[in-house]
């Protein structure tokens, strides 16, 4: 999925747990990567439009399904119709023909994908799958570690992170969260996590100038361009890694204004740190935090 | 003194007796001469196909020495265009020798221990406690 991947392992058994990972990680790039000639998606984000139904792995459809949902309940500002205007502002992937110059259309109501039975999709516009396909991967890894009888590991990948029960040395995985205003990306806060998984969405990384203008990846659905919410970073904690991704980039858009209403409605294990660097959280997000800068 | 009719009858049929049983003894031959011919070819025939097969096989064999014989020249030729290149690379291997013989010479004359000065070690600032992971920006 073109991130480094970390799995620490207690006990003996890492290398059967690497494999598992490794494993499954490779099959999920096969199927939701869009940088790869050979992949699933690749091939049905180029027969998007064309009405045609292509017939689709079960990690591709369950990935597809997944991010439905998110767009309802984010209320649509997590949607992956964002590809064409990634590559309108320099993001690319493979070529996908006819698809390029498309102009952005304005906020979407309507479905991601067009059924057309168990095992087929259609789509009307290509998709990108990237962040949460990352977070389904590090779903199913850890469902294989698991059922493989290992219970006690983190994975990491590339900042999405999955612990399961205990680290050698304490009673919880310690998990820092970086500060996107430090050039050497010490940490903010540090997170106790147990059994869990917590994504960051932050603009640190993956931004570049476009035409003169800066522009980064977490590209707002409504408007077709990069997000410029004031805020720098979303760190959300919670059982699945595929939903943290989610919220963290929903509650990203939602913006410095609406951040703090939209996480605790939801309930959510969040940590937001705005463009002054100023670090907030919710209730939840403290009582999981077990260090923040400043404060000790 | 006439000649007897019942004589010339019996000549005739002599001569046809004597006619047919040629034509018989023809049609004989000519039926023995035709199955030994059928038998000849026959047994003929497997040597006709290994010929032929022989003929091809020899036709590749001489395509492949052809095509042998191209390799090996242009092999030759690129051989012989490799040739200062290798002497270049020699030449360089020479003065890499040299170099190293030098460093080594430098190596032996310099001495075994070196007093450093005294270091004061200030204790280290409060810091965050050590992280098993960090989570960092991560994909769209």
């Amino acid at each position: 999925m073109g991130s480094p991947l970390r799995l620490s392992v207690v006990g003996p058994r890492g290398e059967q747990a690497w494999t598992e990972v490794s494993e499954e990680f490779d099959a999920t790039d096969r199927a939701l990567s869009r940088f790869r000639e050979d992949a699933e998606l690749v091939a049905l984000d180029r027969a998007a439009g064309t009405g045609i139904a292509m017939p689709v792995s079960r990690r591709l459809e369950r990935a597809v399904h997944v991010t439905e949902r998110a767009r309802r309940l984010t209320d649509g500002r997590f949607d992956p119709r964002v590809l064409t205007d990634l590559e309108r502002i320099g993001e690319r992937g493979a070529v996908l023909a006819g698809h390029h110059h498309q102009g952005h259309r304005s906020r979407r109501t309507d479905a991601v994908v067009r059924h057309a039975g168990r095992g087929y999709l259609t789509l009307d516009d290509p998709i990108d799958l990237g962040g949460i396909g990352k977070g389904l991967a590090l779903r199913w890894s850890t469902a294989r570690v698991e059922r493989a009888g290992i219970h006690d590991f983190l994975l990491d990948a590339g900042g999405d992170i999955v612990a399961r029960g205990r680290p050698p040395d304490d009673s919880q995985w310690r998990i820092g969260i970086e500060d996107p205003h430090d050039i050497v990306g010490s940490s903010v806060a540090i997170v106790g996590i147990t059994d869990g998984a917590i994504a960051t969405s932050s603009i640190r990384r993956r931004r570049w100038d476009h035409d003169g203008t800066p522009v980064h990846h977490l590209i707002d659905p409504r408007t077709g361009e990069p997000g410029w919410t004031g805020l720098h970073a979303v760190t959300v904690a919670g059982a699945d890694p595929a939903w943290t991704e989610v919220w963290s980039k929903s509650l990203f858009l939602a913006g410095a204004h609406d951040i703090a209403i939209e996480a605790r409605s939801r309930g959510l294990a969040a940590w937001w740190i705005d463009a002054a660097g100023t670090l907030e959280m919710t209730s939840a997000a403290r009582a999981k935090t077990i260090w923040v800068r400043g404060e000790d | 003194m006439g000649i007897d009719p019942r004589r010339v009858l019996h000549i005739g049929v002599l001569m046809s007796v004597s006619t047919a049983a040629y034509a018989l003894a023809l049609a004989g031959v000519t039926t023995l001469q035709s199955t030994a011919d059928r038998t000849l070819i026959a047994a003929r025939a497997p040597v006709d196909r290994s010929v032929r097969d022989l003929a091809l096989r020899h036709d590749l064999l001489e395509r492949a020495v052809r095509d042998s014989t191209s390799r090996y020249a242009e092999i030759q030729d690129r051989y012989a265009r490799l040739g200062p290149a290798i002497a270049d690379l020699e030449s360089n291997i020479g003065d890499l020798a040299t170099v190293s013989q030098r460093i080594t010479h430098s190596a032996a004359q310099l001495p075994t221990r070196v007093a450093l000065p005294a270091v004061r070690v200030a204790p280290a600032a409060a810091s965050a406690p050590r992280v098993h992971a960090v989570t960092s920006a991560s994909g769209g």
